[in-house]
């Protein structure tokens, strides 16, 4: 018989008042949650960061951000979820949205 | 007799009107029927789960299917995922949105030498090409229907015709016409 | 400033006098007339409280205009902020104690109830946190006057719940309710009658600045807001996860009573005034106990003093803390009487019974104990008592009767 009084363990630690370390989000990955993913053409890419101020997430990373010129962009597909708004809004069409295969 | 559904997907792709649908049709087929989701953070892309029960008698049950006799994935990532067939009987069966193969779907889900039936469908491609958008979610529903032989595939695509008036219900039917005809069962 | 309420007295050393009074070496107090509002004003200011918000409702107000008025006079340290609302208002203590800050918000009646959605996440989120309630009837009809329906329609909402019977006791638990909160992590609502409280003035012994500043210190370090590493408060839980939290909280309130006790008891060693879970008063070998809330608490005693005078066995027991229910306490109390006559001022309509018989009976069933209990809604909406008025229930319940019985009692004369 299974003990009525059973409390079962969780995998975290509960504070009192349910306060929580902050940050969480970035250990919560949503990798899994696209049906396209976003690729940057850094040919096309004039580094307007439209693409950047656009995405909800934020998953669009700046580069070269020490350097002069343009500042170049890449995806964090760990927490793109591939909504697409970065294809939308991008100026030059430097992003396109390719299908996801998951593979066994 | 009972049959519990659990269905699998990803909020936005249709988990929960799969469910309703397929309690529509068992309804309209003269069962018992009864349809909820997990309630939870309503956010496109979050895993969502389902919920049907089609019974010959009165359902009182209401709390969540723990021990489904029917399991649906409509989602392509959650298709090979372990969780999803969590307490699924013998005898049952599983159906999911897949490009891979049932009986590799089946090695992945862990179901090798057990009495359950795997059956997988490209969903996710026919939804895109009959609907435009990926809501894998009545393709798959044919599918089940195809396979299970409770509900015939024609009170699915009704069930779906009446929630989706005009062209779009049209476009639904055919998704469950070509998800009954295409998916491959081991 | 209100005129003729001078709070320097106590400073600089005026030791022996005019109103100030020395209790050996270290204790010292200084005589002052106070309504229970204006106690509790100088209650906060002495707390070294860090935020006040508080929007005003009769018969608050005045412990919002006080403590305003400190503000403005450069008297009280913390922030005093004026919000468009009691929902507001509780929300802003919310924000504040996440930061670390000692906080105080007072109201009354609907405002109390306006703070009703948010009270919940102050005490889950265990923050804590001292709140004056102005006890006073909810509409309708429109009444001002005092009754406890406004607090016992937050009772379940995990709040530590003290009732105050004197002005002076209003301020002594309010500033206890300071470092009780902070040491059980749970807000805590000190709970003064309108009007017979709040607005009668009587004499408040006033402890100095510097030893109410050294009994409260400055709240613990907790997680806040404002830490070096971020953290976030008030998150969701859903169905995998609530139940520990409701379950760490009812918890909380369970263990609660040694460091109330505690509180209560260093307390008594700074003011030589001492506060226990329940007042007792001729309980010994009493055959009815009166069982109160808040201030009509002193009008029984009055009317028992005088009954026993004449031989009668009658007794009162007044509740200091609601919530935790002083369950151990009661039932000593009360082991040998035969008859309790437990007083409602709140109605808990098409219950088993109203809030404070629900908790009498539940508890002496539990402890197997079998009585004759009246149960006597009195006072609603302000509703007169007097001393005739204890006097004529305590005669009733002093003669054979039905083992349990309910009625409103009106009071007034024949």
């Amino acid at each position: 018989m299974k003990d009525p009084k059973l409390k079962p363990q969780l995998r975290f630690q509960i504070n009192p008042g349910g306060w929580f370390e902050g940050g969480s989000s970035v250990e919560y990955t949503t990798n899994d949650w696209r049906l396209e993913r976003p690729v940057i053409n850094l040919d096309k890419c004039v580094g307007c960061l439209y693409c950047w101020i656009y995405c909800p997430e934020p998953a669009i990373i700046p580069l070269d951000r020490e350097g002069r010129g343009p500042t170049k962009v890449e995806v964090d597909y760990d927490h793109c979820k591939g909504c697409g708004i970065c294809a939308q809004v991008c100026p030059t069409k430097a992003i396109e949205m390719v299908r996801e295969e998951v593979k066994v | 007799m009972i049959y519990e559904v659990r269905i699998h997907g990803r909020g936005g792709q249709g988990a929960v009107l799969a469910g309703r649908l397929l309690g529509e049709a068992a309804m309209n087929t003269g069962f018992y029927a009864q349809s909820f989701p997990e309630f939870g953070a309503e956010r496109s892309g979050a895993p969502v789960t389902a919920y049907t029960r089609v019974a010959d008698e009165p359902i009182e049950s209401r709390s969540p299917v723990r021990y489904p006799h029917f399991v649906l994935s409509i989602d392509m990532y959650l298709s090979v995922d372990r969780q999803i067939v969590s307490g699924l009987r013998d005898g049952g069966i599983i159906v999911v949105n897949s490009t891979v193969q049932p009986d590799k779907v089946r090695d992945v889900l862990g179901l090798s030498g057990r009495d359950v039936k795997v059956a997988a469908v490209d969903a996710t491609r026919i939804a895109l090409e009959a609907l435009g958008r990926n809501n894998p979610n009545t393709t798959v529903l044919g599918a089940f229907a195809a396979v299970s032989k409770i509900i015939p595939v024609d009170s699915i695509a009704d069930a779906a015709r009446r929630w989706f008036p005009g062209k779009v219900g049209e476009a639904n039917a055919d998704a469950v016409a070509r998800g009954a005809r295409e998916v491959t069962v081991v | 400033m209100c005129p003729g309420l001078s709070h320097q007295g106590h400073r600089d050393g005026q030791r022996g006098g005019e109103g100030v009074v020395e209790l050996g070496e270290r204790l010292e107090y200084k005589k002052m007339l106070l309504t229970g509002d204006d106690a509790v004003a100088y209650a906060v200011k002495q707390s070294r409280v860090d935020l006040v918000a508080a929007y005003p409702i009769t018969p608050q107000t005045v412990i919002v205009e006080r403590i305003a008025e400190f503000a403005a006079n450069g008297e009280f340290e913390g922030e005093f902020v004026p919000v468009e609302s009691e929902h507001s208002a509780m929300s802003a203590c919310v924000g504040g104690a996440l930061t670390g800050a000692r906080v105080f918000t007072a109201t009354a009646s609907q405002g109390l109830a306006l703070m009703h959605e948010i009270l919940y996440a102050a005490a889950s989120m265990r923050l804590p946190m001292a709140m004056a309630v102005a006890n006073r009837a909810l509409n309708a009809p429109l009444n001002i006057h005092n009754d406890h329906s406004d607090i016992m329609g937050s009772r379940d909402s995990g709040w530590i719940i003290l009732f105050s019977e004197s002005p002076e006791e209003a301020y002594d638990r309010v500033i206890q309710a300071f470092k009780i909160s902070e040491s059980v992590d749970l807000p805590v609502a000190v709970n003064l009658d309108a009007f017979t409280l709040t607005h009668s003035a009587e004499i408040v012994r006033m402890l100095p600045d510097e030893v109410i500043a050294r009994f409260v210190g400055r709240p613990p370090r907790r997680p806040t807001l404002l830490d070096e590493r971020s953290k976030s408060f008030g998150l969701m839980a859903l169905p995998d996860t609530y139940q520990y939290f409701k379950d760490d909280h009812y918890r909380s309130m369970e263990e609660s009573p040694p460091s109330i006790r505690r509180v209560e008891e260093e307390y008594k060693g700074i003011s030589g005034r001492s506060y226990e879970p329940i007042k007792k008063y001729a309980l010994e070998d009493a055959d009815v106990v009166m069982i109160m809330l808040g201030s009509y608490a002193g009008t029984a005693r009055m009317a028992a003093r005088r009954m026993r005078s004449e031989g009668h066995k009658v007794g009162v027991l007044s509740l200091g803390w609601y919530r935790p229910f002083p369950k151990r306490e009661i039932l000593d109390a009360v082991e040998d009487a035969d008859t309790l006559v437990v007083m409602d001022r709140a109605l808990s309509y098409g219950a088993p019974a109203n809030p404070l018989m629900t908790d009498i009976i539940t508890m002496l069933y539990e402890a197997g104990m079998r009585k004759r209990i009246i149960n006597v809604a009195y006072g609603l909406g302000g509703g007169e008592f007097t001393e005739d008025d204890a006097r004529t229930l305590l005669e009733y319940a002093l003669k054979e009767g039905p083992r349990r019985e309910f009625f409103f009692y009106y009071g007034g004369r024949e």
